[in-house]
């Protein structure tokens, strides 16, 4: 398992929109990804999971990559959170 | 006269009305409950049933997109048939499981991510509608100058009503980040949301007043009242008609030539907006939006339907679009961009497009497509070298061939553009301009890389200013390398939007502007005001 923090810069936090992008990728990856805020740790293939994490600006997130393309996976999650600016 | 306020602002301009009232109807809690079997059936078909409605819709709206992800959750799914295991009608499930689902939202500390739990209900709702025999539409009744009473409105609802017949909206739920503020700016629509009561103080059917900027909603009007609210009203609709006759308005610059303005969109909805805004066309069509929005590459098909529909919803005026400008700041969820220190220098828009042939040809077939159907161009963004856009153009022609050896109707003829949004771009401009049929100038990328400045950086963000002496010698260098070999050139960049820049834009030769929707008829009529005051002179 590989991990990694990122801060999410989106000034309106993470919304549906890019939830569901996000979510959307994920799916689609050969590994699992896990989102970390605080003491919550979800699922990120689940778009409810991901949503009740109540990410906003500024919310420091750790993402965990297992299985699969563990550095690739984690990577791309990880690019799209940092990019993340609507 | 009586009156709600509401502590929200939503939108702007006041409406008088005839309230339509809105009652859902509440499925009948009479149901028969099979058996477990049987309400695990009913419920998979009617998630099933929601899902491709939704998908239908995100073509519409990209919310809706991000409902399909909402309905496909394991944690819905799993939560209803467990309740259903459990012996509870499939109706009731579904609900109970919403509400378990929303619980987890009340701990949210963000108001607006707390209030995403609308989508969540919105999805469940639907899938409830479609267990007691399909979704109902509650809008039917909906007249020309209605004013919209709800206890709220959800992305779903907003997919049914008619905006054309209404006048006002007002809402009991809601804040300013609801779904239903955000159509309601874009369209011009007053409204009022978080009026607490409304539903049940308004009466269906009596008039009443939205004052959108005070977030007052007025009723039980006395003569006087109504009188008064109508004239404000009509104050407010003469200057949103004065906007629709900006249809028009057809500014001309001293030797007659008429000026276009055309607007950017990003999705056949937009175009229909801009169209009936007044636009002349649609000057950049932004593609990524079919490539964001969705789990995996458009295909042809997919691709060919949106563009095709954006020619018809333009009725016979030109339609530009932008090949794929993905990379920068925009991310397509399904492609690795790999690590990038320095994303808007890297692999971007036609840099990725040239990389992926396959993909890129599949978008171009689209277009080339479209182009049988009305007046529709190409046109590649990032442009740095006179290579990519021979290179794009021997895939165009080898597209063409397939397409006439498949016997498939195209245009033959369609017209190529190149963004001009690098100094590189300005700089060989006379050799581009030689090579393709007409220019569009990005002012926001253009401003950042001729200044070197990042406008998301606070402290650089002064320079980086498209009215600066660099950016506008780069602008005019790029019209005069356009009129010398005879070919159109356009703006499509924020810069183009802005009222202020017009007179300085017009003066460097520029004849075509593409702006947001909301600014056509300011630009309009400030293109007009100053080809008059030219003419004075």
């Amino acid at each position: 398992m590989l991990s990694e923090k990122v801060i999410l810069t989106a000034p309106n936090g993470l919304h549906a929109r890019p939830a569901g992008e996000m979510v959307a990728m994920i799916k689609t990856m050969d590994g699992k990804i896990r989102l970390t805020v605080g003491a919550k740790s979800v699922n990120g293939a689940s778009m409810l999971s991901v949503l009740s994490l109540g990410m906003k600006s500024g919310t420091e997130v750790e993402v965990a990559a297992e299985g699969g393309d563990e550095a690739g996976n984690l990577r791309r999650v990880v690019e799209f959170i940092r990019n993340i600016s609507e | 006269m009586k009156r709600i306020v509401s502590p929200v602002r939503a939108s702007e301009g006041v409406a008088v009305g005839r309230a339509y009232v809105v009652r859902r109807s509440v499925a009948a809690s009479t149901a028969v409950c099979g058996d477990v079997k049987s309400e695990r059936d009913r419920f998979e078909r009617a998630l099933e049933t929601s899902i491709s409605q939704l998908s239908e819709l995100a073509a519409g709206d990209g919310i809706f997109a991000a409902h399909v992800e909402i309905a496909r959750d394991d944690m819905l799914r799993d939560g209803v048939l467990s309740h259903i295991s459990d012996g509870m009608p499939a109706a009731e499930a579904v609900k109970c499981t919403g509400e378990e689902i929303a619980a987890m939202f009340a701990d949210i500390d963000d108001e607006y991510l707390r209030a995403r739990v609308d989508d969540v209900r919105d999805v469940v709702s639907r899938i409830g509608a479609n267990l007691s025999g399909g979704v109902v539409n509650p809008f039917e009744g909906v007249r020309d100058g209605d004013v919209i009473v709800a206890d709220t409105l959800a992305p779903s609802d907003m997919a049914m009503i008619d905006f054309s017949l209404v006048r006002g909206f007002v809402t009991e739920a809601g804040s300013a980040t609801s779904h239903v503020c955000i159509i309601a700016r874009n369209r011009g629509i007053p409204a009022v949301v978080g009026a607490c009561g409304c539903t049940s103080a308004v009466a269906d059917g009596e008039t009443v007043a939205v004052d959108a900027a005070n977030g007052e909603v007025l009723f039980a009007l006395g003569e006087d009242d109504e009188r008064v609210y109508r004239s404000k009203a009509d104050a407010w609709y003469g200057e949103r008609a004065s906007d629709s006759a900006v249809k028009d308005l057809h500014p001309r610059d001293a030797s007659g030539r008429e000026i276009a303005v055309y607007a950017n969109a990003g999705s056949v909805e937009e175009v229909r907006a801009a169209v009936a805004a007044g636009a002349d066309g649609i000057g950049l069509f932004r593609s990524e939006f079919l490539y964001m929005s969705e789990a995996e590459e458009p295909s042809e098909e997919r691709q060919y339907e949106v563009y095709a529909a954006a020619a018809c919803a333009c009725g016979g005026r030109p339609l530009t679009i932008r090949t794929l400008d993905a990379g920068g700041d925009k991310m397509i969820p399904y492609m690795d961009f790999g690590h990038e220190d320095n994303p808007f220098m890297g692999w971007r828009a036609i840099r990725v497009s040239l990389s992926c042939r396959e993909m890129f040809k599949r978008q171009l077939r689209a277009i080339l497509r479209a182009g049988a159907v009305g007046d529709v161009r190409v046109m590649f963004p990032m442009v740095t070298d006179m290579s990519e856009l021979r290179e794009t153009k021997s895939i165009l022609e080898e597209c063409k061939s397939e397409l006439s050896s498949e016997g498939i109707a195209y245009d033959s003829d369609i017209r190529v553009g190149v963004m001009i949004e690098t100094p590189a771009a300005v700089l060989i401009a006379r050799d581009l301009a030689a090579e393709c049929d007409f220019f569009s100038i990005g002012t926001n990328d253009l401003t950042q890389y001729v200044m070197a400045a990042d406008r998301a950086n606070a402290r650089v963000s002064a320079l980086c200013n498209p009215m600066t002496d660099a950016v506008r010698r780069a602008i005019r260098m790029t019209i005069e390398a356009a009129d010398a070999a005879g070919i159109e050139c356009g703006m499509c960049g924020e810069m183009a939007s802005d009222a202020a820049a017009a007179g300085v834009l017009l003066e460097a030769g520029l004849r075509e502007f593409s702006v947001n929707i909301s600014s056509i008829g300011r630009i309009k009529r400030s293109l007009c005001a100053l080809c008059r005051d030219s003419d004075r002179e």
